[in-house]
């Protein structure tokens, strides 16, 4: 068996398929030097799973708390899975990109399904992580997604690209012809997402994209932001006024955050951006799910005024997923 | 996308008082070249314009802000709009008016800001105009009523209305006065003694 204690071994491996691979690296991924990650668990859609891919980035040590040598070795794999989710997409954007900037070495396996590779391709996954090793696949027929806007991608509180993705974004439902009302609302959600991400996250890098649900009736649109920052429980704890409720699980936390408007700032007047996700899903039919450290929020335009929250394993950052029905 | 009327115009209402338009206020031109305003630090600048602009203009003008080719969040419109659209209500800056155009996407957060922070503004919509923000209910048909009729006096709108008396005619008309929605326009005797107002709404 190969022993990859330096990524110059990773030379020495076989990556003409990920099923060759994976059997070269077994051994590895017990000792924990490696980690292989399923790329189901970047969407939001299978909370189990989410946890899981929460658990194993706290081997890194980027989120939660860890007694595990860090691994050397990340290997992202896209080739079974059935899901490609915005939010998943901006996440591994955000993930190949964070785990490169901490020496982690980055190989991704290309999706087994023709539309999650072909999405990758044309969000430009592929391309933003073009340093780092990607073993192909074949290729099953399938057509039920695709890029409705490329990854944008940000690094370090600009937001170069993410100006221009709310713009593309724009464009493209007016090019679905999504009715006024509905366009103003999803672009106005997106903007104060960002802002909120530029303003209190303190992430080094940040993504979003979208992608079109082509094959459901009415056409689904679904927008994802993902970033690395401080999750919202933990930027509203850096708050002194509220660091009492540290005690509180993140949900619990981020319920208070949404519901009561607490903020990070010193003036305590916030929760805007709830107030406009509430609004949305009043005024557009739509579902928005937030996964933020360890909480998982949902919002359903069934029931606007109400909310679902779950307590997952902390996670790194924040991921947004916006379902809109055009 | 529509544009809004330019430079200086007068709105001339026949046998009274105009109120002059000045320049439009071209967010686009305060702000980076993408159009993007995501943050307070972004309209920083915008805003110390904006409250300048404000403060130099004589009494009786009108002053459009332009949105064209901006996107901007709740936090960047609360930078930019909030002390201007407070100063105009709290009499600070006395008988000047604001009036947003071209909101587009923006209007959306321009919305939940204003609405947020107990605020009401002016949209030039294609539309024509229309209230945005936090709108009492009375206000609403006040001004709505102002548009219809073009000008307005408690007396008009005590019998149009149907309210229970002209104080609270009176007071609606102030009211939306105050707020920067409507402009006193004329002064003039009614019979049987005292005077009244004569209010247009800004627009």
């Amino acid at each position: 068996m190969l022993r990859l204690r330096s990524p110059i071994d990773l030379l020495l491996l076989d990556y003409s398929s990920t099923s060759a691979l994976e059997a070269q690296v077994t051994g590895h991924k017990r000792s924990g030097s490696l980690e292989w990650i399923r790329a189901e668990a970047f969407s939001l859609d299978n909370e189990q799973w989410h946890s899981a891919l929460c658990r194993v980035l706290s081997h890194f040590g980027l989120c939660g708390e860890t007694s595990r040598v860090s691994p050397e070795i990340a290997v992202l794999d896209w080739s079974r899975t059935e899901i490609c989710s915005a939010e998943g997409l901006a996440f591994f954007a955000v993930l190949v990109q964070r785990l490169t900037s901490i020496g982690v070495t980055v190989v991704a396996c290309d999706a087994g399904l023709s539309d999650v590779s072909l999405v990758l391709e044309t969000s430009g996954a592929r391309a933003m992580t073009q340093t780092k090793r990607w073993i192909s696949e074949t290729h099953e027929a399938r057509n039920s997604v695709e890029t409705l806007v490329p990854l944008a991608l940000s690094a370090a509180g600009t937001t170069n690209g993410i100006g221009s993705f709310c713009n593309s974004l724009n464009d493209s439902l007016v090019a679905l012809g999504a009715p006024k009302k509905c366009r103003q609302a999803v672009v106005g959600t997106v903007i104060d997402l960002i802002q909120n991400v530029k303003s209190h996250s303190q992430a080094q890098y940040a993504a979003a994209t979208a992608l079109l649900l082509s094959r459901k009736r009415p056409k689904i649109i679904q927008i994802g932001i993902a970033d690395d920052g401080l999750g919202i429980p933990n930027t509203v704890l850096s708050q002194p006024l509220h660091q009492w409720l540290a005690w509180f699980p993140d949900a619990s936390l981020t319920e208070v955050v949404l519901d009561q408007g607490l903020s990070s700032r010193e003036s305590q007047s916030g929760g805007g951006s709830a107030h406009l996700i509430r609004r949305l899903v009043s005024e557009v039919r739509s579902r928005v799910i937030i996964r933020t450290g360890g909480a998982l929020i949902s919002f359903d335009s069934d029931a606007p005024s109400k909310f679902m929250k779950r307590n997952l394993s902390p996670g790194l950052g924040t991921q947004v997923r916006l379902e809109v029905c055009l | 996308m529509h544009a809004l009327d330019i430079s200086n115009t007068s709105r001339i209402i026949p046998n009274m008082k105009a109120y002059e338009e000045a320049e439009p206020f071209r967010v686009l031109q305060k702000i980076g070249a993408d159009g993007m305003a995501f943050t307070s630090s972004d309209t920083e600048r915008a805003e110390a314009e904006l409250l300048g602009l404000l403060e130099d203009l004589p009494p009786g003008t009108l002053l459009p802000i332009d949105f064209t080719g901006v996107r901007i969040s709740s936090e960047a419109a609360r930078q930019l709009l909030r002390r201007a659209l407070l100063r105009v209500a709290g009499g600070e800056l006395v008988d000047r008016y604001l009036v947003l155009g071209d909101l587009d996407v923006s209007q959306y957060n321009v919305e939940i800001m204003l609405d947020g922070e107990a605020l009401t503004a002016v949209e030039r919509s294609e539309e024509g105009p229309q209230l945005r923000g936090r709108v009492d209910p009375a206000v609403r048909a006040t001004y709505e009523f102002l548009l219809t009729n073009q000008t307005a006096t408690a007396s008009k709108l005590l019998t149009e209305l149907r309210l229970s008396n002209i104080s609270t005619a009176t007071n609606r008309l102030s009211n939306l006065a105050r707020l920067g929605l409507a402009r006193r326009v004329e002064q003039r005797p009614v019979p049987g003694g005292g005077r009244e107002y004569v209010y247009a709404a800004i627009k």
